[in-house]
Formats: structure tokens, sequence, C-alpha cells
């Protein structure tokens, strides 16, 4: 784990121990009001009150809002590739690429259950791996 | 919601063609559509005492970051007066026409003018995509692989998934719209299409296909604004505007299970309550389709039809321009074009022709109210800055 690399944004997760497998989304909860926010606020977008925002770790599991299969792809990314929006328990919605699957219509179904995958995920400028997020669908036991 | 000191008209306006201009500067499109707003106006452009510029991404594209406004104006003769810059993405020129609207209404100014124009056509068009990716949140969306048709694609599959609607019912809207842009001369694309060959045109993130898609564009659009008392001085048909509406996305900052209404939605409900007027008194619209399946939801939260009926209203040919509520006269953003400082003011220009009968071969029927919904960006999974404009007769 000594490989240089650089997170794609500051403060959006954080991998314990550099461990990309026990990697968690940092969002805040708000204690007046409860909701919780992603990425994490210092100040409550519900309630406007800053004094009781904490910074709480989010699920890494969710479930598929919508994706879309893209046959062209911005700089940095290769089409065909798939990006997503998954719904946390947390009530946040994450756009993410979906990885671990074929770029095909019939990969993915709506409302599926997905879980996060903390990887690189484009370069930057250098060519330094810049590591981000992606969701991928939830494995069932065997497979 | 406070009151306006005074009313404000339409009293001139002007657009270039849409469409590829290698031959022609930002600041020959600028000039181009300012002269001919000034000129259909009947306005000494002396008289005219301040400017509001619309651009979007020609900071990126040239490295004209600011000031841009100016510098366009340098050529337009209007050097010397307030120029103010509104860079808002595909809103930018909505922007500029609110704030014009905004100053002429506090009693500010009498005449002012507000213009909009882009340049995107270059030699390589991966830089102007890398422009128009800055339309979102950088850090959370841009630079995690946003990709424009994507997003409408994902939207477009819930609604499909929600109300039953088919991509065949996508595919009318781009058809309907092609149909119209071939009446329009300043339409990009003038090429009729059928359903089949929108759906068989290239996937570019399903249910969107290529003929679905607005294309990259270069143009301008102006119009010349002022205090409705005077603007009998200067024509007889001056266009009043009811109401200028605006939002912001704000999906990123709710819980999902709060996420009740939209920047259409918000922008709309304040421009309807300004305008004291109803979507039932709207009898045609410019919407912000820049993928056709956004037609169908823009027309829903805009309170065309309730939800989950757009579908059936285009199958009865009621956005047609002989319907109840013809939506995109013009062509749209997918055959008129889509050179996104513009694009605002290009439909300002569509629904103010129509309102004075002047729209010849797609003139819809006496029409007494327009609406132009014109949004910008993308943030959250809506659109960041979002404009509704209510014209009347």
């Amino acid at each position: 784990m000594e490989k240089k690399t650089k997170m794609i944004a500051e403060g959006l997760f954080e991998l314990p121990d550099g461990d990309p497998t026990q990697g968690r989304f940092i969002g805040s909860r708000c204690g007046h009001c409860g909701v919780v926010s992603f990425p994490k606020r210092a100040l409550c977008p519900n309630c406007l009150k800053d004094d009781l925002i904490e910074a709480t770790p989010l699920s890494r599991r969710g479930t598929l809002y919508s994706f879309s299969v893209n046959r062209l792809a911005p700089e940095g990314f290769k089409a065909p590739y798939i990006t997503g929006k998954v719904d946390l328990p947390e009530k946040v919605r994450i756009f993410s690429v979906i990885s671990d699957v074929e770029p095909e219509e019939d990969a993915l179904t709506i409302g599926q259950a997905m879980e996060v995958v903390f990887a690189p995920i484009t370069k930057d400028l250098n060519g330094c791996d810049l590591v981000g997020y992606t969701f991928r669908p939830v494995r069932t036991a065997g497979q | 919601m406070g009151r306006l000191a005074r009313e404000v008209s339409i009293i001139g306006v002007g657009m270039t063609h849409f469409g590829k201009h290698p031959q022609k500067s930002l600041r020959d499109l600028a000039r181009e559509a300012t002269w001919q707003a000034i000129k259909d106006s009947g306005v000494d452009p002396r008289s005219i005492q301040a400017i509001y510029c619309g651009n979007a991404v020609e900071g990126l594209l040239s490295g004209q970051e600011d000031v841009r406004g100016q510098v366009v104006m340098r050529d337009a003769g209007l050097a010397g007066k307030p120029i103010i810059n509104t860079p808002n993405a595909c809103a930018s020129s909505s922007t500029a026409f609110r704030e014009a609207w905004l100053t002429v209404a506090s009693g500010l100014y009498d005449i002012v003018l507000a213009v909009g124009f882009e340049k995107l056509f270059l030699d390589d068009t991966g830089k102007t995509t890398r422009a128009l990716a800055t339309c979102t949140d950088v850090a959370m969306e841009g630079n995690m692989g946003v990709f424009f048709p994507g997003m409408y694609a994902m939207e477009a599959k819930r609604y499909m998934l929600e109300t039953g609607c088919t991509r065949e019912q996508i595919a009318k809207v781009s058809v309907k719209n092609h149909k119209n842009g071939c009446l329009n001369p300043h339409a990009q694309i003038k090429q009729k299409v059928t359903v089949e060959e929108v759906l068989a045109s290239k996937t570019i993130a399903d249910p969107i296909t290529l003929y679905m898609c607005s294309p990259i564009g270069d143009g301008g659009a102006a119009a010349v604004l002022c205090a409705s008392s005077l603007a009998h001085r200067f024509r007889a048909d001056p266009i009043h505007i009811a109401a200028v509406g605006m939002s912001s996305g704000a999906y990123q900052d709710m819980a999902i299970d709060q996420k009740k209404s939209t920047a259409t939605g918000r922008a709309a409900a304040e421009a309807y309550e300004l305008a004291g007027l109803g979507p039932e008194d709207v009898n045609l619209a410019e919407l912000h389709n820049a993928f056709s399946p956004a037609e169908l939801i823009y027309f829903e939260e805009l309170g065309f039809c309730p939800k989950g009926e757009a579908p059936r209203h285009l199958d009865e040919g009621e956005t047609e321009i002989t319907g109840r509520i013809p939506i995109n006269t013009s062509g749209g953003l997918e055959s008129k074009g889509h050179p996104v400082g513009a694009t605002g003011l290009g439909m300002v220009h569509e629904v103010v022709l129509q309102l004075r009968g002047q729209a010849g071969p797609r003139q819809v029927q006496n029409p007494k109210v327009g609406l132009v919904q014109n949004g910008g960006g993308l943030i959250g999974g809506d659109a960041a800055a979002m404009c509704v404009h209510i014209l009347k007769k």
C-alpha cells in the first residue's frame, strides 16, 4: 500500500489503513434535524444550523436509482461505459461510474442492490492514478 | 413576492442563423444579432443605456474568460455603456434577459439590450466537450465521468419506468421538432426524420439516440427591452414581459424523500404567480429539450398536463404547430440548434415572432401568451440554473 495515488477529491471518503475494501463515504449528519448530507457539509442544507454537524460514515450498499450505458466518453474515460445513481439508506443519492459489469443495457436493473468500490477511476494530467469510487452489483454468495 | 415598479416590453429581436460558421468570429455573431434587434426595434442605438451579455464557455475555448461582453460590444459600436456579463451555462442569455428586464422594471433604465453569443465549432471538438462538461459540479460530477446525454438518459429511464412512456414516443418528439425546424430559416438542421430513422440512428446513451440530441453550434441572439410606457413610440406591437421566474437545482442538498420540486417547477411557479397566469393560459412554448425525452418531462413540470400524460398529449398532436399547445415551433434544440449562450434569447426570438404573427409557415394561429423555459448546467441531477419567461401580446 505504498503506491503513490491521489484521491479524486478531498474529504469524500476515507480508506482506513489505505485499504480500499474498508473504504467508506464520509457524509455529515445534523444533530438538530437528523438529515444526512453527502458530501460532508459545514452547514446543514435542511435546517441551516451548523452547531451539531458531525462527520458520519455512510453505508457501502444502496439501490440503483437509474443508469446509462454511454456509447461515447469524455476525456479520461473509455466508451462504452456505464454511469449511474445509487440511493443509500441514509437517503443520499450518489452519482458514479458503474463497474464490474459488461456495458450492456441488460446488465443492470433499476432498483437492484449495489455496493461501492474504491479504486482508481481515471488519471490526472501527469498520469497519476486518481482514486475515486464506483458502484457495482452486489454479488450473492457463491459467485 | 414583491411588486415591480413598472412593466417592461420587448420592442426588438434579432438572431443569426444557428449552425456552423467558420467564417464568422464570436464578435461577428454578437454584432449581427445585436444590430438586427436594434433595427427591428427602431431605437437610436445611442439611447440604449445598458447591455447584458450571456455567454457560457468562451473563456475555456479562447482564453477570454473575463470581460467577454465588453470585447464583443467593442465591435458592435456599443462600448462605453454599462456592460454586464451573465455566464450561467446554457441559461446564460436567459439570465441576461432577466437582468435586463429587472433594471427596466426597477425604473433605473428605460431602454436596454440583452444579447447571447456562443461559438462552439472549433478544430478541436474535444476542447468544446471539455468546456461544456464544466457546466456541472466539476469535483463531484465532472471528474467522476459525467456525460450529459447519459444524465438525461438516466432521468428518461426513470420516466419510462414510472409512466410507461415508450422509445417510439420519445422519438416522436424529435420527429415533430425536426419537422418544425424545416420551416425555420434560422435552424441548424433542416431535415425531416421518421420515428424509424430516429430509433435507428446511433445510440448515444439508451434511450437517447443521435437524432434525439441537440447539436453543438455557433450563433447569436438579442432583444431590445424598454419600459412599456414608452414602447408604442417605437412599434405598434410591443410584446409584454408578463414575468420571469428563476430557480436553481437543489437536489443534491436534500434528502431523497424531500425531492418534491424541481428547478423548472419552482421557476414556473414564480413566473405564473408574478404573471397572474396559469399553464392553461399558455398558447405555445419553447422548451429546453437538449435531448428529446426532456420535452416530455418539462411539459409536465410546467403544468401543461398531469404527470405521466405528456406522451399521450404528444400522440394526440396537441404539441404540433396546429395543436392545443404547440411546443418548440422553432425546431427546438435538436433541430434549431444549441449554441448554448445564445439559446435562451433564441427562444425569446421565436416566441416574439409567434406573438407578433411573423413566424411565416410555422405560425401558430393567433397566440396570446407564450412561454420560454431555458435551463443551464446540471448539478446533482437537476438544472443548475433555470429560467421561465412568460410573454404576452
